[in-house]
């Protein structure tokens, strides 16, 4: 026993580093494990401070851009108002419109950290679950796909960026109906990586081809713009590779919107109940 | 080694990590082999720090990597490598060969090591730190080629940092000895 202890003594510096090491690799492998989203979580809120506290900042340096998309966003709207279409039509029904059901709403948010330049890419956003964030919903920008929310504290998210190498989506081809998925190569944040099986796509040249979210996606809604391609990008072997340029601007997303569908519980609850039944 | 200079090395943490957080992590140099390349100042208060209770330095190296992850949001890869480095450097001062003397008080600034040595020094921690962490945030020898040039060019340009850092804050010593 007394040899166990001066043993442990003499080499508790090693023992120390192994432990702190052992700590480290735990909470990096065990990412989603719950005890390491109370860190998380905690973590994640004291950060949120810190950058919110600078972009309080840095937000009048960038006031003329945000304007700007905000005014470009307004004016596009107004266009789709039905007080701006001439109605040319003398018959009028009227229907109640049983058709339509809400399925997704959308939350506004600023970005108030963004990074592209590293492998693993995050947004942090100042809404969190006071404003109905949740776990694994879509953030979308006006023009185009940003990401999905990953860590949600009170008042802030983190949202997992389309630039992140564990990011992954389902998406068609717009014109040609081919279902893929979009990844991102960590090269170049302009571009990512559509991969389709090799099911025979003509391509044209010199036409422009939008790659969208796809309707198996239970995250975005289908049809969000994740950007184009021409004949000229793509690359075939095995699977058919194509360098789709992004349509948002993610180095400096200013507004973004977040996402809920609205019958997503339902929708896993009936897939939940099928899997367990085929088991 | 007088309260100042604690004082001194306290001041330029917070400033490293401030900088660290709002600025340099957002660099995004578009040249090529300088994709996803960033430097590392933190660093370089653990790498300067003067000799103290190896157990108090690990458990400092290991809230700076913490700290430093919060930020990135990859919980426990800076930690790692922080904890890492802090257990390498006494051995790695050893191998620098000082003598009993100097390894007692041992101050690793240019003024004290010389630029040949404290670049040697500074190289072999940071590599020691970007291998790591690099390879095990991309936990695959896919596009081998693009994580080398990010190690390299991570740990050139954390050096240039040091050692212009150096010569800002540590000057002075020079000129007392």
């Amino acid at each position: 026993m007394n040899n166990l202890i001066t043993f442990l003594v003499r080499y508790y510096l090693i023992f120390l580093f192994l432990f702190l090491e052992g700590f480290s690799l735990l909470l990096f492998f065990n990412h989603d494990r719950y005890q390491s989203s109370v860190v998380y979580n905690f973590s994640n809120e004291q950060a949120g401070k810190m950058y919110a506290w600078y972009f309080s900042v840095n937000k009048y340096f960038d006031l003329q851009r945000s304007n700007d998309s905000l005014l470009a966003e307004n004016a596009r709207l107004r266009t789709n108002q039905l007080s701006a279409k001439f109605i040319d039509s003398f018959k009028r029904i009227g229907i109640t419109d049983t058709v339509f059901r809400q399925k997704y709403t959308y939350i506004p948010g600023r970005v108030i950290n963004n990074s592209t330049n590293l492998r693993s890419n995050y947004l942090t956003l100042d809404i969190g679950s006071r404003k109905g964030i949740e776990k694994g919903l879509g953030v979308v920008t006006t023009s185009g796909i940003v990401g999905i929310s990953r860590e949600v504290s009170e008042n802030f998210t983190a949202v997992l960026s389309i630039l992140h190498k564990d990011f992954k989506v389902s998406a068609e081809v717009s014109e040609t109906g081919n279902i893929g998925s979009v990844t991102w190569s960590g090269k170049d944040p302009r571009f990512v990586m559509l991969e389709i099986p090799p099911t025979q796509p003509k391509f044209k040249k010199d036409s422009v081809y939008h790659v969208v979210t796809s309707p198996y996606s239970d995250v975005f809604p289908r049809g969000v713009a994740i950007g184009t391609f021409t004949s000229a990008d793509v690359n075939s072997d095995n699977f058919i590779r194509i360098n789709v340029r992004l349509n948002s601007d993610l180095t400096n997303p200013k507004v973004v919107y977040v996402i809920r569908n609205i019958l997503r519980e339902e929708q896993k609850t009936v897939e939940e109940k099928a899997s367990v039944e085929i088991k | 080694m007088a309260a100042q200079d604690y004082i001194k090395i306290a001041l330029l943490y917070f400033l490293l990590l401030f900088v660290q957080v709002n600025v340099l992590n957002h660099l995004d140099f578009d040249v090529p082999f300088m994709a996803l390349v960033h430097p590392m100042v933190v660093f370089y208060v653990i790498i300067i720090m003067p000799r103290m209770n190896e157990a108090a330095y690990l458990a400092l190296a290991f809230c700076t990597g913490f700290f430093m992850d919060s930020f990135y949001h990859t919980q426990g890869l800076h930690s790692f490598g922080f904890v890492l480095i802090a257990f390498i450097r006494q051995p790695l001062l050893n191998y620098l060969k000082l003598n009993e003397e100097q390894r007692e008080t041992a101050l690793p600034h240019i003024s004290f090591l010389g630029l040949r040595r404290f670049v040697i020094y500074s190289l072999l921690m940071s590599l020691t730190y970007h291998i790591f962490t690099v390879m095990l945030a991309v936990f695959s020898f896919q596009a081998f080629q693009s994580s080398l040039s990010r190690i390299f060019m991570s740990t050139l340009l954390s050096v240039f940092f040091f050692v212009v850092l150096d010569i800002i804050f540590f000057r002075k010593s020079q000129n007392a000895q």
